[in-house]
């Protein structure tokens, strides 16, 4: 069975989990409780059938974790305590991260402006987060096809390398340009097919909190209880 | 009846229409055709709105549509009524999912969410379009894409819908399929007008032909067609054929069909000059293809369904996607595969990465002459010192057809260069390909396009599974 999550669950899970996660010291205080909430993310990512992203996140966690442990029993030296930064970081990081990526691969562009505007946000963040979403969506295949095409011209890394600025150059121009087509395409594309600001719309994804919204709704409850408890208790 | 009257166009004080008189009636399929740069895109944008909205224009003379002039109307209002199926389907839809996409504009309009349900089921069946229901449209095929952008503007119930080269990237199967959407929208009395360069699939649905050139409109109304008349019309206007061209058309042709699954090796690979031994490439346990396959010297042609691998396997050859398999190029195995092989990609806007025209053929060459001589060749010589992205996409595919030139690489791959290119751009481009044989280049070409084939000598191979 699909989870199927609202999209204001979505929204409040990413925010809760960057700010619980980030700045909390729940990994500290609570390993296993930690361990559950950064897992959250990736069981909603293989619910929905994103295997690969899931299986990156559970590898990349299952490692920081277990290098967590290992650094910690090493004699103190700068380099461990270098590699130890970086560890808590990506712990920190690497929730968020993933439930972020979630909320834009399973979100689709009419729920989220119908959801916000649920939410009383106004047309005006409404529609260009919603744009915003789309946008980085072409920008990642625009990017990709551009690295590919510099690869067949021999414009590789390694030639390039000398030259910092040519390489970013030559990936930039062409990227700018593609994006300068690519947002003046999206806006005609919306004009045409009708999208104002401040006029009423339906939608046809039913956007309804439901029972398992309220459930997920009560595990970043908790995810704050334990933040808190964590920080001054 | 949507109208034109006395219109004119005007670019920075030039004008590209002059004096156009033109009527649109309901279930009338219009084709509009004519070279490149003619103005017959924007002729689609005057009408839509985008001209002068969006992009800047100067427009006289009137538009009108059910007796109310159009030209004060915004792009908003009159999305009411017009729908417009862009030719690029990479940025033309505003969402990601397909079903969310055909449901945009209802739901722009605030209709209520089960009538939304009800129109998108009825016209994705009439239409054709039902398997593509919930998909991921970038996951989607070109002609996939092209089918739900009609659907989008069948389930609008706009009463006019405009089509800017529909087909440019579409593989003959797919062409079917739109053909057989226009025929439908035609029965329920639409107002349908398409610009396009690849005429043979309209000749029996275009009721009005007309042709630009010289700023003004030839109109040829159905009273004209007799039997003989598309091919007196595309000689007169130097316009692309309207007859079908089949594959056993070629059959007096070197024609190898080639199986993607089959593991045996061909002993004829021996005094070829490309030869791609074990290819193979697997997505998510599925196998896209296992073969081998080799290539002559000069022109090669790849065809075979949208979808059968064709564009994976290139990418293979390149050395731009991992997956297993060897080249050779002349008995010798290639090594760093992209330092023999030039690529001319489909979209031309990926592949310009300098200032200027003269900077761009400095990453391929140092030498000067050689430089001079390659633009001189394919016309761009007064225009060295523009930015490549100011030119037109024509433009572009000949900066880097001279650069191929250029390029010590023995190699030079095409992925559709004819789509978009009008009659005349499309035989510059043969000048030019027969050019590079001569220079003793090794072409492989995958295309769609069998009127290029046809016009084109050279080896076709046909990919199946």
């Amino acid at each position: 069975m699909t989870i199927k999550l609202d999209f204001r669950t979505k929204l409040f899970m990413t925010i809760v989990l960057s700010y619980v996660m980030v700045l909390g010291n729940i990994q500290v205080k609570y390993f296993l409780q930690a361990l559950i909430i950064s897992v959250i993310p990736i069981v909603l990512l293989i619910n929905t059938k994103h295997t690969r992203v899931a299986i990156i996140g559970m590898a990349t966690l299952v490692f920081v974790y277990g290098a967590d442990r290992f650094l910690m029993k090493l004699e103190y030296s700068p380099l461990v305590a270098i590699l130890l930064i970086l560890v808590m970081v990506v712990k920190k990081i690497l929730p968020a991260f993933l439930m972020g990526k979630y909320t834009i691969l399973t979100s689709n562009v009419g729920e989220s402006i119908y959801s916000l505007k649920k939410m009383k946000c106004p047309d005006e963040i409404a529609i260009p987060l919603t744009v915003m979403v789309r946008f980085f969506y072409a920008a990642r295949i625009d990017y990709s096809q551009i690295k590919k095409a510099m690869r067949l011209r021999g414009l590789t890394l390694k030639k390039l390398i000398k030259s910092p600025i040519l390489l970013f150059e030559y990936r930039l121009v062409p990227l700018l340009m593609c994006l300068s087509k690519t947002a003046d395409d999206l806006t005609v594309s919306a004009m045409t097919k009708g999208l104002a600001v401040n006029q009423k719309r339906t939608s046809i994804s039913e956007s309804r909190i439901g029972g398992i919204d309220c459930i997920f709704f009560v595990i970043m409850v908790w995810a704050i209880y334990l933040y808190i408890r964590g920080k001054y208790a | 009846m949507l109208s034109l009257q006395n219109l004119v166009l005007k670019f920075d004080g030039e004008s590209i229409l002059e004096n156009i008189n033109l009527n649109f009636k309901p279930g009338e399929v219009t084709v509009i055709t004519g070279h490149s740069g003619t103005g017959k895109s924007s002729l689609l944008k005057v009408i839509n709105g985008i001209i002068p909205e969006y992009d800047c224009g100067d427009v006289k003379g009137d538009v009108l549509y059910k007796d109310k002039s159009l030209l004060g109307m915004s792009i908003l209002e009159r999305s009411k009524f017009i729908s417009t199926v862009f030719q690029n389907p990479k940025t033309q839809f505003y969402c990601i999912n397909s079903t969310d996409e055909l449901a945009f504009q209802l739901e722009n309009r605030c209709i209520e969410r089960n009538l939304i349900l009800d129109k998108i089921h009825y016209y994705s069946d009439v239409l054709d379009s039902k398997d593509l229901l919930d998909k991921n449209i970038f996951e989607l095929s070109g002609g996939e894409k092209q089918l739900i952008a009609i659907t989008a503007s069948g389930i609008s119930e706009n009463e006019i819908i405009l089509l800017d080269e529909p087909s440019s990237s579409l593989d003959y199967e797919s062409i079917k399929n739109l053909k057989r959407a226009i025929i439908e929208l035609k029965k329920r009395n639409k107002i349908i007008i398409l610009v396009e360069h690849r005429l043979f699939y309209l000749k029996d649905i275009v009721d009005k032909l007309c042709v630009i050139e010289n700023k003004t409109f030839k109109e040829y109304t159905k009273e004209y067609f007799s039997d003989d008349f598309f091919e007196r019309v595309s000689e007169k206007h130097n316009l692309r054929n309207f007859n079908e061209i089949f594959k056993s058309d070629f059959l007096n042709r070197q024609y190898e069909k080639v199986d993607m699954l089959q593991k045996n090796t061909p002993s004829n690979f021996a005094n070829r000059s490309i030869t791609c031994l074990h290819f193979k490439k697997t997505y998510d346990k599925n196998t896209i293809f296992d073969f081998s396959v080799s290539f002559n010297n000069g022109i090669n042609f790849i065809i075979g369904q949208n979808g059968v691998g064709k564009s994976t396997f290139i990418n293979l050859l390149m050395g731009t996607m991992k997956g297993k398999g060897e080249v050779f190029y002349k008995g010798e195995k290639l090594k760093k595969r992209y330092e023999n092989i030039f690529a001319v990609m489909q979209d031309v806007n990926y592949q310009l990465f300098t200032e200027s025209v003269w900077q761009e053929l400095g990453t391929v060459t140092k030498q000067d002459d050689l430089k001079n001589e390659a633009l001189r060749k394919v016309h761009l010589f007064n225009k060295k010192e523009m930015h490549p992205s100011s030119l037109s996409g024509g433009e572009k595919q000949r900066l880097l057809l001279a650069m191929s030139m250029v390029s010590q690489k023995p190699i030079i791959v095409f992925d559709e260069p004819t789509s978009g290119l009008c009659k005349m751009q499309m035989d510059i481009l043969i000048g030019f390909l027969n050019q590079m044989v001569e220079q003793g280049k090794t072409i492989i070409i995958i295309t769609h396009d069998f009127e290029f084939i046809k016009q084109c000598d050279g080896a076709i191979y046909e990919f199946t599974k």
